[in-house]
């Protein structure tokens, strides 16, 4: 399992679930102790599985288990205001998890793009996000190859790109 | 297409100190790139935004599976437990 990039779609949700069974006890376990309930457990455990996955190289780390129940732990103190001792601070979930440069998303243009377009946003999507590489992109949306991927990938930039350019016309999109 | 990959590579951080220069230069004077360059990195921050939702959506449904079907009966109680108060 551990050998498993947790990047694959097809290993994903086994990944998911490996790390609810061997991490997630420990972060109820610890909420529970400092007052917080089931859902709370629920909330920060989630947020913690998505900084994972959000890592730059998330198959470099050695123990997701303990990885993913210590950013939820410092998740939990974070949400309850307690303060954390140094012993707790572990510097590497910190970088992380500030990320002052980061705009706010407009809601309303994530919704409306997702539907107008949608293909493309799930095709840039596995490029960004699920950091697919082209050969990977060509198989997954079944193009002739990798070039025909990557340009896909600039066509996709420039439709959603000038999607955006045109909702900023109306400020409401960006001013929310 | 080529103002495209420019600009990604632009905004990447990956371009040489030269060619960065050069762009700085370009985005100065040139008022549709720059306009471009701006859509470009919200499209980012947007693609972002997107592949979150769609990852939250995914970890929602394993928790739900987890926490609904008999296969984690013990699992479940495990948790359980540790709210009773």
């Amino acid at each position: 399992m551990e050998t498993e990039t947790i990047r694959q779609v097809q290993t994903r949700e086994e990944q998911f679930i490996f790390l609810y069974e061997r991490a997630f006890p420990k972060t109820a376990a610890f909420v529970s102790r400092s007052g917080g309930n089931l859902e709370d457990a629920k909330d920060v455990f989630q947020d913690a599985l998505i900084l994972l996955y959000e890592k730059e190289d998330p198959e470099s780390i050695q123990d997701k288990p303990s990885y993913v129940a210590g950013i939820a732990r410092h998740l939990w103190l974070k949400k309850a205001g307690k303060k954390r001792s140094q012993a707790e601070a572990a510097s590497e979930a910190q970088s992380e998890l500030l990320e002052p440069n980061e705009r706010q998303v407009s809601k309303r243009l994530l919704r409306y793009v997702a539907v107008a377009g949608k293909k493309c946003m799930e095709l840039l999507t596995g490029v960004y996000y699920d950091k697919l590489s082209m050969k990977e992109l060509a198989s997954k949306f079944e193009f002739s190859g990798e070039r025909s991927a990557t340009a896909q990938k600039y066509k996709c930039l420039e439709k959603i790109r000038e999607v955006i350019k045109q909702r900023s016309l109306n400020k409401e999109d960006f001013y929310e | 297409m080529n103002n495209t990959v420019l600009i990604e590579s632009y905004l990447s951080g990956k371009m040489e100190p030269g060619d960065r220069l050069l762009m700085d230069a370009r985005l100065l004077i040139d008022h549709g790139l720059r306009v471009n360059c701006e859509h470009q990195q919200q499209t980012y921050e947007l693609v972002k935004a997107y592949g979150r939702l769609c990852l939250k959506r995914e970890i929602t449904a394993v928790q739900e599976h987890i926490f609904s079907v008999g296969k984690h009966e013990s699992f479940r109680q495990k948790i359980n437990k540790l709210f009773k108060r």
